[in-house]
């Protein structure tokens, strides 16, 4: 059976399929040639003349062109197999080195073309390497998990200033990494805001500098329950409203703030109560927090925390209404 | 009908005599059609447009092989030859038309009174 598909491949790959059609339906021809001239010379033989003999043979033979013909179909099947594997094997070959092109030459994957952003911003890739990171603890310094980490880098590239806002969660362990976010060679600043549920708001503000960041440290001390409560001047709780923490001023006169465009993970929707919880504050602080009512634009609200009661009622008033600081 | 009888005959068994035409040694197709002739004494005289397609079909199945050379008259001529294959095609052939050979003897030896 394998002896049979080799000398089938061998006789496929001496000659086209085309070609060996021709070569087989010459051949067969003159097989069949002999095959008549053998019986013609019996008859003459046997007694009749030439053309009778040959007359005789033809007759007895029968269609030669038929004959051809059907040798021919069983001798070119043979190669049909090979046939087929060898176009599937020119197909594939053919993906394969198109496969290749298009993966060498053709357009590449968004993130290979968007190294980090600040790098897009006007810094090659390897200028980008500083790490933002640090741990989170609470008081008795265990650490605190899925804490939100809210960064804003600012960076003077050749071609003007950016800035760039990243975000990061805290590890069961306490600990965070923001990878290739500022160029340690050149000038930066860093804003850097660690919130947690029940824990108060802290941030550090890192100013125009060079070199390596050191890991940030939060001690995030528990807070006591707040509760920010919209309502309407008739006193209609308002469902809808967005608010965030904006900024803490401490008992040491220290400012703990976000910046406006790294909230979107701390961003909160009052529902039909009205309520948005906001445990980040210590009673007595002055704060701001962010607010926007249903179809309004973003506006800042400041207060103090009050000592006894454990909500603060805000009102849809246009007093406060912030220009985009 | 008659025709048709022989000519199903003739398909059934055309292969298992060219394979046993060739089992001597090469022969070309003439060759193995006078030799089956010959041998039956005239009583099987197969259509030779049919030898050459069963040649090459039994070719293709790997049965024979074929290799053109000189023939006694000193003309070209394909000579075929059995393949192991077809040594061993034969003796399977062999034996199905011996069951099929008994079992229609048995069938034309019966008596009715058996039936």
């Amino acid at each position: 059976m394998l002896g049979n598909w080799f000398r089938t491949l061998i006789s496929y790959l001496r000659l086209p399929i085309i070609a060996h059609a021709d070569r087989e339906k010459h051949d067969i021809r003159e097989e069949i040639a002999f095959h008549l001239a053998s019986s013609a010379q019996d008859h003459f033989d046997s007694g009749k003349d030439g053309p009778q003999s040959q007359q005789s043979a033809l007759e007895q033979f029968g269609d030669v062109n038929s004959v051809v013909q059907d040798c021919c179909d069983v001798s070119i099947s043979r190669h049909v197999f090979w046939h087929r594997v060898h176009q599937i094997l020119t197909l594939g070959l053919i993906c394969a080195v198109g496969f290749l092109f298009w993966s060498y030459a053709g357009p590449q994957p968004e993130n290979h073309l968007k190294p980090p952003a600040l790098a897009a911003s006007g810094y090659a890739p390897a200028e980008t390497s500083g790490d933002i990171q640090g741990t989170v603890t609470a008081d008795d310094g265990q650490p605190v998990h899925a804490a939100h980490i809210l960064a804003v880098v600012k960076t003077w590239p050749p071609n003007g200033f950016r800035q760039n806002s990243y975000l990061a969660t805290t590890r069961a362990d306490g600990t965070f990494l923001i990878e290739n976010v500022y160029p340690p060679e050149q000038d930066y600043e860093v804003q850097i805001a660690a919130i947690a549920d029940d824990r108060l708001l802290k941030s550090e503000y890192i100013s125009m500098r060079q070199g390596t960041l050191e890991p940030f440290r939060f001690q995030l001390t528990e807070t006591p329950p707040f509760v920010l409560r919209f309502e309407s001047s008739d006193g209609t709780p308002i469902a809808g409203v967005s608010a965030f923490p904006f900024e803490r001023v401490d008992h040491n006169g220290n400012r703990h703030s976000v910046y406006f465009c790294s909230a979107e993970p701390i961003i909160q929707t009052s529902n039909a109560t009205g309520n948005i919880p906001m445990p980040h504050f210590l009673p007595g602080e002055q704060v701001t927090v962010y607010v926007r009512f249903p179809d309004s634009d973003w506006q800042t609200r400041q207060l103090t925390i009050p000592t006894e009661e454990k909500a603060v009622v805000l009102t849809p008033t246009s007093k406060d209404r912030l220009n985009d600081g | 009908m008659a025709g048709k009888q022989k000519a199903d005959l003739l398909q059934g068994t055309l292969d298992m005599l060219i394979l046993k035409s060739l089992i001597a040694g090469p022969r070309h197709g003439y060759g193995v059609a006078k030799w089956i002739q010959v041998t039956t004494k005239n009583a099987l005289q197969i259509e030779e447009g049919s030898l050459y397609p069963a040649l090459h079909r039994m070719q293709k199945r790997g049965w024979i092989q074929s290799e053109w050379g000189l023939s006694e008259s000193n003309r070209r001529a394909k000579y075929y030859q059995l393949t192991p294959e077809g040594r061993a095609q034969l003796t399977t052939e062999v034996q199905a038309w011996s069951h099929l050979v008994d079992a229609i003897s048995l069938v034309l030896n019966s008596k009715f009174s058996e039936a």
